[in-house]
């Protein structure tokens, strides 16, 4: 939820002491200190102990892949595997695109499988006999 | 896309994951159970059909949708929350993606079996290299014509 400040204040000034100020103030600190599994070191590294990132219902993770091989035949199937950073959690659905290049080089069109929590394979059959079959695109799972 | 919205006559209706691509055309797409391109994939998932406004330009761009889940991976499933992140209930996208797996069993629709792998047929058997090795051999004269 996004914050509202209530400063700047100025001393002997308007605006007083303010209570929703200051229990927003105490909710913050609540929110961010309450874990123990998670610490700061104030360099930017943060450090979880235990747990993993989740994704929650209705949000969205997004991402690029790329993928490209052969095969000595109609039908070989090349693909690849996509992690997602959400873990523990599964998703309810994958959408693929060829957005950055187009089915090449007698590569088909590429679909998905294995959707799971920790991400979800893609991959194209190649069309004919090729050493350079390639696509790539953009991916969303949805949660 | 999560399925939006279906039916009890079967039009379903999700989200095309980059309307951006495509300003003034519709971000919701819809398709009919029965329609060819709605297709269970090997492992389980169906296969919604690509977005229309996308393939015009080129992209293709298709869904997948997770639509059975046993008591392992429903209980993996994002609970709904409320507006202070507690849980309220399950992730409504579960009901909608059953729904569909209702309808498409109604009209025939089911898991394929999985594809078996292709035979690869030698070109040539052993007998038949060793005979082209050996004649390319006499060729070059590395090995005697008799041997």
């Amino acid at each position: 939820m996004p914050y509202t400040p209530t400063g700047p204040f100025v001393n002997g000034s308007s605006p007083g002491i303010s209570a929703a100020f200051l229990n927003n103030v105490e909710n913050a600190l609540v929110n961010a200190i309450s874990d123990p599994a998670i610490t700061n070191d104030g360099n930017g590294n943060m450090t979880f102990t235990t747990g993993n990132i989740k994704r929650a219902a209705g949000q969205q993770e997004k991402g690029f892949y790329f993928i490209q091989g052969g095969g000595n035949a109609s039908g070989w199937v090349v693909g690849s595997w996509v992690g997602t950073i959400s873990r523990t959690v599964t998703p309810v659905s994958v959408t693929i695109d060829t957005s950055l290049v187009a089915p090449t080089a007698s590569a088909g069109t590429p679909s998905t499988s294995q959707l799971t929590s920790a991400g979800f394979f893609v991959g194209f059959g190649c069309t004919a006999v090729t050493n350079t079959a390639r696509c790539a695109g953009a991916w969303t799972v949805q949660y | 896309m999560a399925i939006h919205e279906i039916t009890q006559d079967g039009y379903i209706t999700w989200r095309c994951h980059a309307p951006e691509r495509h300003p003034g055309k519709p971000e919701m797409l819809r398709a009919h159970v029965s329609h060819e391109e709605i297709q269970y994939t090997e492992d389980g998932l169906v296969k919604l059909p690509p977005c229309p406004h996308c393939l015009e330009m080129g992209i293709h761009s298709q869904t997948a949708v997770m639509v059975h889940f046993p008591p392992h991976v429903r209980a993996t499933v994002a609970p709904e929350l409320d507006e202070e992140g507690n849980p309220i209930g399950e992730n409504p996208a579960i009901a909608k993606h059953e729904q569909l797996a209702q309808h498409l069993a109604r009209i025939g629709k089911t898991i394929p079996e999985p594809q078996p792998a292709i035979e690869q047929t030698p070109v040539f058997t052993q007998a038949q290299v060793e005979e082209l090795v050996t004649q390319i051999l006499r060729e070059h004269g590395i090995i005697q014509q008799n041997s």
